[in-house]
C-alpha cells in the first residue's frame, strides 16, 4: 500500500468514525442538573446530581431510552451553583446555550426563582425541589415541582401527632430565613388548629452551632414538644443533644426536611430516642436500598433521603418524554406529564400529578412521605403523611 | 436562669479566647490578619475525627496530634507563603484568604461535604449552683484554661516567648539585640496554629465536623481581637469573655439574631470610641 492510498483509507475511516460518533451524539438525551455540589447544601446537591446518573446508568445498560422505537443514551450534565442564584444563572446559560440541554433539575429555591422566567421563555422542562410556594404559579407551564411541599404534608403530619401522642405544649424552632419563616407560620397555625398549645417560636442563624443560650430560654417555657422545623440535619442533631444536656426530658419532632440518620449521628442514639420525623424513605424498601447502595459506590457516603425524590422525578420526566414521543418538542413533553402520571415510585407508592390547591396549577409530583419514630437509633415507619 | 446564662457565656467565651490568642499573636508579631486561622481549627478537628473517631486513639492524644499537625502545617505555610509578606497587611490578608479557600477545598475532597460527628469521650452533666454543665464542655473549658495558662507562662518565662514579645514591640530594635526575627515568625505562626488546632480538636466531639466548620470560630476570633485590640493578649481574654457573655445573655433574653447583631454593634462602638480596641496600643 503506497502512502497516498494509506492516507486516503485513513481519511475515509476517520470520516466514517466521525459520522458514526456524530450519529451517536445525536441520539443522546441530555439532562442538566444545577445544584450546590460544594458548601453546606452539598449533601442535598450531591443526591440531586447522582440520582439521575444512577437512573441513566440503569437505562443505558439496557440499551437506552426508547422513544417511539428510537434509542437514546441518557447523559447527565451537572453544574455546581454553590447555592448562589448568580452561579445558577451562569450554569443555566451553559446548559442551554453550550450543552444544548432542554431538560433539567434545579435544586434550590434561590436558583429556581432566578431561573423561573427563563425556563418558561426558553421552553426548558425543569424539575425543581424548591420549597418556596412562589416557585410554581398559574403561569407555570414548563416548571414542575418534584415533591410535595410542607404545605401538602404538614397538615396530615400534625393531625397524626394529635391522634398518636399525648404531648401538647410545643415550641417551634426554625432557621432564620424564608424557609424557616414559612415553616414557622405553617406549623404554628396547624398546631393551634389541632389543639396544641404553642408556647412560642424561636429562630436561629443557619451557621449557628451553640444553641445552649437559646435552649435555656426554651426550656424555661417548659415545653413537652420541641419542633425542629426546617433545621438542617446536623444542626437538628446538635439541638437535640444540647437540649438533653441541659436537662430537657420532652419529645422532639422534625416536621420538615427528612434527616433522621444525620440527626441520630449528631445527637447520639440515646438523645434522639423517640424523635418523630418526616421521612422520604422507608429504609426497609428494596428500591431505596438499591439506589442508596449505588450512591454509596459512587460517592463513598450514605445518601440523604432526598435521593428518592430526584430519582423518581427523573423517571417521571423520562416517562413523559416517552409519552410525548418527541425529545425535541418540550411543549409536548410538559403536557405529557399528565399522561405519565400516576406511576409507581421506586418505593412502590403511587406518584400522582397535583399541586393546584397550593399553586393554582397541577405542576407538582405528589410524592408519598412517611412518619417515622427513632427507635434505638433507627427510623421506624409508623404512618404516612398524605 | 442567670447562673445558666453566665455558665453558657463563659464556656463559649473560653473557646473564643483560644482562637483569638492565635489570631492576635500572628498580627502582633507579623502584622498579618490571618483569615485562614479557622482552617487550622478545622484541621485539628479533622485529625481528631481520624485518630479518635476512626482509629480509636485516646482523645487527648488525638487532640495533641491535631494541634501538632496544625502547627507543623502552619510553620511550613509561614516559611513558604507568608514570610515574603511580613509587615504588608493587605497582601498578607489576601494570601491568607487564598490559603483558607484552598484548605477548605482540600478538606472537602478528603472529608466530603456532609458534616460528621465523633462520639463524645465525656458525657453527662453536673450542676454548679443552679446551672447545668455538660461534662464535655467542662473538659473543653478546663483544657482551655490549662492551655491559656501554659501559653502565658511560655510568653513570660521562656526565651522564645520573651523574644516574641520583643519582636512584637519593635522588630528592628529586637533584631539589633540579636533576636533572629525569621525564626520568631515561624515559631509564632506555628504556635498560633497549634492553639487553633487544639481548639478544633477539643471542640470536635462537641459540635459537628466539616470543611467549613472554621468559618464561624474565625469570625468570632476576628470580632474578639478587634474588640480587645489587635495584637493584645489580655485584650483577647477580655474580648472573648465579653462576647461570650453578651451572646449568652442576649440569646437567652431576646434571640440569637439580635445577639449576633449586638456583638458587631459592640465592636462598632468600641472601634468608633477607641480605635485601638479595649486594650490595644497604637502601632507604627
Amino acid at each position: 500500500m503506497n502512502i497516498r492510498k494509506a492516507a486516503t483509507t485513513f481519511a475515509v475511516g476517520l470520516a466514517l468514525c466521525g459520522g458514526l460518533l456524530a450519529g451517536a451524539r445525536a441520539e443522546t438525551l441530555k439532562i442538566g442538573v444545577i445544584a450546590p455540589l460544594t458548601g453546606g447544601g452539598a449533601p442535598w446537591g450531591l443526591v440531586a446530581a447522582e440520582a439521575p446518573k444512577i437512573l441513566a446508568a440503569e437505562i443505558n445498560a439496557e440499551g437506552g431510552l426508547d422513544v417511539r422505537g428510537k434509542k437514546y443514551q441518557v447523559e447527565v450534565i451537572t453544574y455546581d451553583d454553590q447555592y448562589k442564584a448568580a452561579d445558577a444563572v451562569a450554569a443555566y446559560d451553559r446548559l442551554v446555550n453550550q450543552d444544548g440541554v432542554k431538560y433539567m433539575i434545579i435544586m434550590t429555591s434561590a436558583a429556581t426563582m432566578a431561573l423561573k422566567q427563563s425556563v418558561e421563555d426558553d421552553e426548558v422542562v425543569a424539575l425543581t425541589s424548591a420549597a418556596t410556594a412562589k416557585a410554581i404559579d398559574s403561569n407555570s407551564r414548563y416548571m414542575f415541582r418534584l415533591y410535595r411541599t410542607p404545605d401538602d404534608c404538614t397538615p396530615s403530619f400534625i393531625a397524626w401527632m394529635k391522634d398518636n401522642i399525648k404531648e401538647r405544649r410545643v415550641v417551634v424552632l426554625n432557621p432564620n430565613d424564608e424557609t424557616g419563616w414559612d415553616q414557622t407560620w405553617l406549623s404554628e397555625k396547624l398546631f393551634k388548629a389541632n389543639g396544641f398549645e404553642v408556647l412560642g417560636h424561636e429562630l436561629f442563624e443557619r451557621a449557628q452551632k451553640d444553641f445552649e443560650p437559646l435552649l435555656t430560654k426554651i426550656i424555661g417555657m417548659q415545653p413537652e414538644l420541641i419542633d425542629l422545623g426546617a433545621s438542617s440535619p446536623a444542626t437538628a442533631g446538635l439541638i437535640v443533644r444540647q437540649a438533653r444536656e441541659l436537662g430537657y426530658k420532652g419529645r422532639f419532632v422534625k416536621i420538615s426536611g427528612p434527616s433522621s440518620k444525620e440527626i441520630v449521628a449528631a445527637a447520639g442514639k440515646e438523645a434522639a430516642e423517640g424523635l418523630i420525623s418526616l421521612l422520604y424513605v422507608d429504609p426497609t424498601k428494596a428500591g431505596y436500598q438499591r439506589i442508596a447502595a449505588a450512591y454509596k459506590d459512587a460517592v463513598g457516603q450514605d445518601p440523604n433521603e432526598m435521593i428518592v425524590t430526584f430519582y423518581d422525578a427523573t423517571n417521571v420526566l423520562l416517562h413523559a418524554i416517552q409519552r410525548a414521543g418527541d425529545v425535541r418538542d418540550t411543549g409536548k413533553v410538559a403536557a405529557a406529564f399528565a399522561q405519565a402520571l400516576p406511576m409507581p415510585s421506586i418505593q412502590g407508592d403511587e406518584l400522582t400529578l397535583g399541586g393546584k390547591a397550593t399553586s393554582g396549577v397541577d405542576q407538582q409530583i405528589m410524592t408519598v412521605d412517611y412518619i417515622g419514630i427513632i427507635r434505638n437509633g433507627e427510623p421506624v415507619v409508623v404512618g404516612k403523611a398524605n | 436562669m442567670i447562673e445558666q446564662m453566665i455558665v453558657n457565656g463563659v464556656l463559649a467565651g473560653l473557646i473564643y479566647v483560644i482562637m483569638a490568642f492565635g489570631f492576635t499573636l500572628i498580627f502582633g508579631i507579623m502584622r498579618i490578619v490571618n483569615f485562614a486561622h479557622g482552617e487550622f481549627y478545622m484541621i485539628g478537628a479533622m485529625v481528631v475525627l481520624l485518630l479518635f473517631g476512626r482509629l480509636g486513639v485516646p482523645f487527648f492524644l488525638a487532640v495533641a496530634a491535631g494541634g501538632f499537625v496544625s502547627a507543623a502545617l502552619g510553620g511550613v505555610i509561614e516559611r513558604v507563603l507568608f514570610r515574603p509578606l511580613v509587615g504588608e497587611e493587605m497582601p498578607g490578608m489576601i494570601m491568607s484568604l487564598a490559603i483558607g479557600i484552598i484548605l477548605q477545598s482540600l478538606a472537602l475532597i478528603a472529608l466530603g461535604p456532609a458534616e460528621q460527628t465523633v462520639a463524645r469521650p465525656f458525657s453527662g452533666t453536673w450542676t454548679l449552683v443552679d446551672a447545668v454543665l455538660p461534662w464535655d464542655r467542662t473538659v473543653v473549658a478546663l483544657s482551655a484554661l490549662v492551655i491559656l495558662g501554659l501559653f502565658y507562662l511560655f510568653l513570660k518565662f521562656s526565651r522564645l516567648g520573651l523574644a516574641m514579645q520583643a519582636v512584637a514591640q519593635d522588630r528592628e530594635t529586637s533584631s539589633l539585640m540579636g533576636v533572629e526575627s525569621g525564626m520568631i515568625y515561624t515559631a509564632a505562626f506555628g504556635i498560633a496554629c497549634l492553639l487553633a488546632g487544639l481548639a478544633g480538636g477539643l471542640m470536635a466531639p462537641v459540635y459537628t465536623i466539616g470543611p467549613y466548620m472554621g468559618e464561624q470560630p474565625m469570625l468570632k476570633a476576628f470580632v474578639v481581637v478587634i474588640l480587645g485590640g489587635l495584637g493584645s493578649l489580655p485584650g483577647a481574654v477580655l474580648g472573648g469573655l465579653l462576647i461570650g457573655l453578651s451572646e449568652s445573655v442576649l440569646s437567652t433574653q431576646l434571640d440569637s439574631t439580635l445577639a449576633l447583631i449586638a456583638s458587631f454593634a459592640i465592636v462598632l462602638l468600641v472601634v468608633l470610641t477607641r480605635p485601638t480596641g479595649l486594650m490595644g496600643r497604637n502601632v507604627r
